[in-house]
């Protein structure tokens, strides 16, 4: 098509821009001033850039160790999804194994159940295990509840790849894992980046359960941190902001540089609720 | 049989077992911590319990399910909020979706960047989003007031999050304003499935820009339309986070914000009352598992198109 933008239209785009990026950029500037420059000119650009309220935030208000624990966290997790689920997906879209679509169809089933209408029995057994105020509870979750979605994706992708491909290295003296790694895997690279940041973003702005599992200070996540600025704390917002900025900027980054691959998950994985 | 299929069956047989132990650990940690739960749910749902470790299950029958359905306003009021924040969440984001859909899906000079300052919103978190909101529906020195004061609409200024009237509707705002690009994103697939030749056709049938769209676009449009739709109902029926961290528990506005999400958590962690936490997170798991079948049958369909 050749349409060119008409005037309206482009009038309505910038109009909404400016709705999504005001409040952002009010933060972002505002994490940059004093409380009191903040309070006479909260819309103008800083006068001269204050550093300390990233500092205050980092060491003061804990941040610091919550970057770290949301970190570990997401690592953590991700591994072990990745690792479980492209090796799941692997065997039920592979020929002659005939448990894979019943395998398949009872994964996707979990696309539709939200984590926290199983939050009481999970918690109970997280409690009997001795797990809760532990990382290992919301890891352990984490993994749980993102399997089906992550199969899903990377099953759908896996599918497109002959599976001669794999039965040939077979033939040719390869075991079924260093069929796997070594040939199918780096063909599904896009779908396993697809997965990784979904997840990513999913796992490092949960704060659902970590607020149901972590107590301890020292392995509060960045969610569950950046919580405490509600209310009580909230008379000095350029360190609320500070704390804010610094939360979001890798997500932010993530999702600049991989956004490709953000929109195909989106896309692909609507079924996602 | 020839001993050389025997073997090549014997051999495909051991590569399924292999392929099988592959499947093994996700199995494992999917059973034990999200599916089992929901058995879980179903047995505790039946018990007055604490959740004590020594305490007491005293085995109550359906005498939960009574309760919430004829004897309980707050979770009828919670369900209540859930649908008014839906509907609130659905007629602004979709509508805004499909306007930025109509406009972007053309291949237009500056379209994808567009795009990305809508889609900018999805990645952050709902503490951050909760934080930032705060201060821009703050009443004395909040951004949306003194917008409303600067462009003369001063009668308009109102403190959104901390009245019980507006909370609501001020929390479905944000979710809204933070979901526009996904829909679009969603729309725009859509769109793009629509044949070129479909638009032509009904320009020689003499339908001008109006029938086009109400003849061409909508019906077309129609499972991405279901789609959103049916994710906008899921996603308001589980919100948490922005209700929970904006009006907390026991805050001023609390209970005009309450929504099944929250009250399951105050009933079973604040109140202790296990078993009829459970009740209710079934009732809720109910109510999304009919909406999610909707979804993927409307996925199915696109799939088949």
């Amino acid at each position: 098509m050749k349409d060119r933008l008409l005037p309206l239209q482009y009038v309505l785009l910038v109009l909404f821009s400016l709705v999504i990026f005001t409040p952002l950029a009010i933060v972002f500037f505002g994490a940059f001033k004093t409380s009191g420059e903040l309070f006479n000119n909260p819309y103008s650009f800083p006068g001269k850039p204050v550093f300390e309220n990233f500092k205050e935030a980092l060491i003061q208000g804990n941040m610091l160790i919550y970057f770290k624990n949301s970190f570990i966290i997401s690592f953590v997790s991700l591994a072990v999804i990745l690792l479980f689920s492209t090796l799941s997906s692997y065997a039920i879209t592979r020929q002659g194994f005939r448990m894979g679509n019943k395998i398949y169809i009872y994964f996707v089933f979990g696309i539709i159940v939200p984590s926290q209408a199983v939050m009481i029995p999970t918690y109970i057994m997280m409690a009997r295990l001795g797990l809760v105020n532990t990382m290992w509870s919301v890891i352990i979750i984490y993994i749980a509840t993102t399997m089906g979605f992550s199969i899903f994706i990377l099953s759908g992708f896996f599918r497109t790849i002959p599976r001669e491909l794999d039965e040939a290295a077979v033939i040719d003296g390869c075991n079924e894992i260093q069929a796997f790694w070594k040939v199918i895997l780096p063909l599904c690279k896009p779908a396993v980046t697809t997965v990784l940041i979904l997840n990513l973003l999913t796992i490092w702005n949960d704060f659902y359960n970590p607020l149901l599992y972590i107590r301890s200070e020292d392995i509060k996540t960045l969610s569950l941190g950046l919580s405490k600025y509600m209310g009580r704390y909230i008379t000095n917002y350029p360190i609320m902001f500070a704390a804010v900025v610094m939360a979001s900027l890798p997500v932010i980054a993530v999702f600049v540089g991989l956004q490709k691959q953000f929109v195909s998950g989106i896309t692909a994985g609507s079924v996602k609720g | 049989m020839s001993t050389h299929s025997l073997k090549k069956h014997a051999g495909r047989r051991k590569r399924n077992t292999i392929l099988f132990m592959f499947t093994v650990p996700a199995l494992l940690v999917y059973t034990i911590f999200f599916m089992l739960p929901i058995l879980g749910d179903v047995y505790l749902s039946f018990f007055k319990w604490n959740g004590g470790k020594s305490a007491a299950m005293t085995f109550v029958g359906l005498d939960n399910f009574i309760r919430l359905f004829t004897d309980d306003k707050e979770f009828v009021s919670a369900m209540w909020h859930n649908l008014v924040y839906m509907i609130t969440v659905i007629v602004i984001q979709l509508s805004l979706a499909l306007l930025f859909a109509l406009i972007l899906s053309k291949k237009l000079r500056g379209s994808s960047f567009f795009k990305t300052v809508f889609l900018l919103p999805v990645v952050l978190s709902n503490v951050t989003l909760a934080l930032v909101w705060s201060y821009m529906f703050d009443p004395l020195n909040g951004f949306v007031n003194s917008f409303l004061e600067t462009i003369g609409l001063s009668f308009l200024t109102h403190n959104w999050l901390g009245d019980s009237s507006t909370a609501l509707f001020s929390i479905a705002f944000i979710n809204a304003w933070q979901y526009v690009g996904y829909s679009m994103v969603i729309f725009i697939a859509g769109l793009l499935t629509i044949p070129e030749s479909l638009y032509e056709a009904a320009e020689i049938d003499g339908a001008g820009r109006w029938g086009k769209f109400k003849n061409v676009t909508i019906p077309l449009l129609m499972p991405a339309i279901m789609m959103n739709v049916v994710l906008s109902t899921t996603g308001s029926l589980k919100v948490f986070d922005l209700i929970y961290v904006i009006t907390p528990p026991g805050g001023p506005v609390s209970s005009s914000t309450e929504v099944l999400g929250t009250l399951i958590y105050k009933t079973g962690f604040t109140y202790g009352e296990m078993g009829y936490a459970a009740a209710m997170s079934l009732i809720l798991l109910l109510i999304i598992m009919v909406v999610g079948f909707m979804q993927i049958r409307v996925f199915r369909a696109q799939e088949l198109d």
